[in-house]
């Protein structure tokens, strides 16, 4: 099938992009990677499409620090760009995750993120670094915290109107080890489970601090309660126990044609446990 | 009812090329069905099988998920671009030696891609193939003639 006919527009400031968008019906058009599909499926209408594509400011990518993305950054460059893998390692791989090189090619931060589709790479590291989400209307600015933001699957807290203009991923500690890993049924398909980790150590080698957030599992990525792993070693016994926490983490797990509630039950911990020891080999400056 | 239709001007395989489309025309019904280029395949029209890949702005993108206006004022490369003449692109002689093709829809997709790749990555090796061709599904081959041919042009010399 063919999309339904719409209104295009293609500004090339941020104000005018908000005014657009202020009309009933109208939809953003980033990477259109998961949204045209859905209107070749005639299953969105939107009435007036407002292409960002053209919104250079929306194009800016910072490493000083933290990473502060615009929202038309492609996948493709958070995953290749050196600066990022240096200080977020764990954003490159859940970048690089996404799709195939044409997917990254086009998919944007802002798009992965507010479409908020559970299986979504973006928001899980978002969760896990607390990231914060800069949002536009015709109204004014205003920032969100990720832990705000995703509040259903395919649903966020964006207000109608509203443009995500950047996310903020914080940065880490100096020499913390972070990484992102997945597990989908065939290479490079939808993910099935994945998990975000970041840890970082202390002078004698124990665990100072870590985050790990987990999606796929449930309707919306989830913080994983690791408290229990610092002043830890950094080895397989505190990574298991982490997964065996992370299989707990999300009451009741999404089940659908793909994999069973049990088998996403089963996934969250194998993909927080493998997440939590490619952080660890990278952390402390090791790998 | 009066369809909004825009003009837009496109350089594609190197020749600008004029065009009036509604906007909900994909970029891949612009090509096969306004500019007559019908190497580009349509399989699935969800940006799932690759057989639609072209290179838009030197980067391959599924242009079933592109509309045309979006790529108003943008280089376009398709797989009628890759011959030099009359002489195959080294991937085109490649997949041929190789037996890379069987039906042959899903190889102008296959090409691209891999025109893409070895850009990129000179020696690649065959993880780093297949990985690359993750996006692009063949049900004929089973993927090895192709990633043979691949190697052949942008392989590392000890990957296998």
């Amino acid at each position: 099938m063919k999309p339904p006919p719409f209104a295009y527009a293609a500004p090339t400031e941020v104000g005018e992009a908000v005014e657009l968008l202020a009309a009933d019906g109208a939809r953003v058009l980033a990477g259109g990677q998961s949204l045209v599909p859905l209107m070749s499926a005639r299953r969105e209408h939107p009435a007036a499409l407002v292409d960002i594509n053209r919104l250079s400011a929306l194009a800016t990518l910072e490493t000083n620090g933290d990473v502060l993305a615009g929202a038309i950054v492609r996948a493709d460059r958070l995953a290749r760009d050196p600066a990022v893998r240096g200080r977020l390692a764990v954003l490159a791989d859940a970048a690089a995750r996404v799709g195939h090189p044409a997917v990254r090619n086009r998919g944007t931060v802002g798009g992965n993120v507010a479409f908020a589709d559970p299986a979504n790479n973006l928001p899980v590291v978002a969760i896990a670094l607390d990231a914060e989400l800069t949002v536009r209307s015709a109204g004014g600015e205003r920032t969100l915290a990720a832990s705000d933001f995703f509040r259903a699957a395919y649903t966020t807290a964006l207000e109608p109107g509203e443009l995500l203009c950047a996310v903020r991923f914080p940065g880490l500690p100096d020499g913390a080890g972070s990484a992102y890993y997945e597990v989908s049924a065939r290479s490079r398909g939808w993910g099935l489970a994945g998990a975000a980790a970041a840890l970082w150590l202390d002078a004698d080698g124990l665990i100072a601090g870590a985050r790990v957030a987990l999606g796929g599992v449930g309707d919306v990525p989830v913080r994983v309660d690791v408290d229990a792993l610092i002043g830890t070693e950094p080895g397989a016994e505190a990574f298991a126990a982490a997964g065996a926490t992370a299989r707990t983490a999300v009451a009741e797990p999404r089940a659908d044609l793909q994999a069973s509630a049990e088998h996403r039950r089963h996934l969250a911990g194998v993909v927080v446990e493998r997440a939590l020891r490619a952080a660890g080999q990278r952390a402390g400056g090791r790998a | 009812m009066d369809a909004d239709v825009r003009a837009i001007q496109l350089t594609v395989n190197g020749r600008k090329r004029h065009v009036a489309v509604e906007p909900r025309r994909l970029l891949s019904d612009c090509l096969r069905d306004d500019l007559g280029l019908t190497g580009t395949n349509l399989g699935c029209e969800q940006g799932v099988c690759g057989s639609c890949t072209v290179s838009v702005d030197g980067q391959t993108v599924r242009s079933c998920l592109l509309f045309a206006v979006q790529a108003d004022g943008a280089e376009v490369v398709t797989v009628e671009g890759l011959a030099d003449g009359g002489e195959m692109h080294p991937l085109q002689a490649a997949f041929w030696e190789h037996g890379g093709l069987q039906c042959g829809f899903c190889t102008p997709g296959m090409l691209m891609t891999a025109r893409e790749l070895i850009e990129r990555n000179p020696q690649s090796d065959e993880q780093e193939i297949r990985d690359a061709l993750s996006g692009n599904l063949c049900r004929c081959t089973g993927y090895q003639h192709i990633v043979d041919a691949i190697q052949a042009v942008g392989g590392s010399s000890d990957g296998h």
